[in-house]
Formats: C-alpha cells, structure tokens, sequence
C-alpha cells in the first residue's frame, strides 16, 4: 500500500501534475503567518460537498471546483523585509516547464518591489488544465497552484465576492484566538 | 505418633474462610454485567456522534481552505492584472 501511494505521488510528479512545494517549508519558521493548503482527490471532493449552494460566495465556488483535481497553497507572510530571495522560488520555476506549463504573464515592478508569475497547463485546444501563480512581495511569498479545468473568469468572479475565512497559522492567529 | 501425624493433616486440610486480601482477586461476574453492559451500550450511542462530529469539523474545515485558496488565487490574479495596467500607464505617460 506504501508503495502504490509513493509510485503514484512520484507519477504525479512525473506527468508534470503536483508542484513539489517542499522547498518553500523552511520559510514557516520565520514566518509570522503562514498559510499551507493541500486538497486533492476524497478531502477535496469532501469539501466540495459541504459548500452550500445558496450562498453566493460558496455557490461560486462550488461551480470552479467541480472541474478540479487539486489545490496547493503555500503562503508566507514576514515581519521584516529580506526573508527570502527570488532565487529561493527557482525550484519552484524549473517545475514549470514547457511542454506541460507555459508562463502567460510575468510581472516586476521595481518601485514596489512586487513580482507575479501566472503559468497555464494546456490540456487540449481552449483549455486550462492547471493554473500557477507565484507571488512575491517585500514581506510576502505565495505559490498557488489548481489543477483541473478551470475558467478564468468564474475565478476572477470569485475575488469580488466578500467574506474570505480566514485560515491563517502562525502567532498573529494564535493571539487573534486568544 | 500417628495420632499426630493424623491430627496435623486435619488441620491442614480443615475448610477455613479465605482471607481478606484475596477478596478482591475473585472476580464476581455475576453482579457487575449491567455495569459493562451500559458501559458498551454508552460507547455505542457517544463513539458514532463523536465521530460524526468530528467529521463535520474536519469538512469545515476542508471547506474554509478551499474557499480561501481560490480567493487567494483570484486575489493574486486580479493583483498580476492591476500591475500590468499600471505598468501599461506608466509606458503612455
């Protein structure tokens, strides 16, 4: 059973699927928030399940999750600035790698000191098969990666709706539950 | 010296009460089963609840990170969308 979970982990890898993120975890040590979401397969299907379709928000949500395989989320939030460098995500980049992922847009401004990076899995002829953005500012590291089909305008619907939960770890959470 | 021979056995084998300390090792079945019937009874009503509820936790909590992770990831998308604009702006001016 062991064997089939590692064989089929590093086939994810393999097909170009899963980023390996396991680089980013020694930034949680430092950081004063961190958020770490992994949802695939029965946990995501789970939480697909307890969406209410009659709020807006989770009804929205639950129309982009229908079509997906996976989400991954590391987010790391500083106190100060120079925690990391951009050399740190070139892990990260080397898995993005064409054929399977292309970059569609990179984003640095200098004055600001923020970057982007969205990259797309193209699975066939007008489709997304995976979304990746990586997310960098002074103070702030953030690799996302969804997997599946996905439309970029339900997910661009999603950001105006309100009442994000918050599902922060870190000292300011654990204050903040005090 | 047979008769003390005799005597001596009499003694030995004489039916005497058992002693206090040894009370406690006996078990007594017979009037403690209702005890461990409502015992079992108990863990079968609390064990599925427990569970239950433990599993409608961990879908919440399932459900508030998915929610968060695409809000950050249309967050993040919308924030690429507004550099680029921005950078745009600055290129005409």
């Amino acid at each position: 059973m062991r064997l089939m979970c590692v064989f089929f982990f590093l086939a994810a890898l393999c097909s170009g699927q899963m980023l390996d993120l396991k680089s980013l975890d020694r930034f949680a040590s430092k950081a004063s928030d961190t958020v770490d979401v992994h949802l695939e397969g029965p946990m995501l299907k789970m939480a697909a399940g307890f969406l209410s379709g009659d709020k807006a928000d989770e009804a929205q949500v639950k129309k982009i999750v229908e079509g997906l395989t996976g989400v991954y989320v590391k987010s790391f939030e500083f106190a100060k600035s120079g925690e990391f460098t951009d050399a740190d995500l070139d892990g990260i980049r080397s898995q993005l790698k064409p054929p399977v992922w292309s970059r569609i847009v990179s984003v640095k401004s200098q004055k600001d000191g923020e970057s982007s990076e969205v990259y797309m899995r193209a699975t066939g002829k007008d489709q997304v098969g995976g979304l990746a953005v990586i997310a960098l500012d002074a103070k702030e590291l953030t690799v996302v990666q969804v997997l599946g089909s996905i439309r970029l305008s339900d997910l661009g619907a999603l950001s105006a709706i309100p009442g994000i939960p918050d599902v922060r770890m870190g000292p300011r959470q654990k204050e903040e539950n005090k | 010296m047979n008769d003390d021979l005799e005597s001596e056995l009499r003694n030995a084998l004489r039916r005497k009460q058992p002693s206090r300390d040894l009370m406690p090792a006996i078990p007594r079945p017979a009037r403690n089963w209702w005890k461990l019937a409502a015992a079992a009874a108990a863990v079968a009503v609390v064990a599925p609840i427990g569970g239950g509820v433990y599993r409608a936790h961990e879908q919440r909590k399932a459900k508030d990170q998915l929610v968060f992770a695409l809000r950050l990831t249309a967050v993040k998308l919308q924030r690429t969308r507004a550099q680029m604009q921005t950078i745009q702006m600055e290129k005409f001016q």
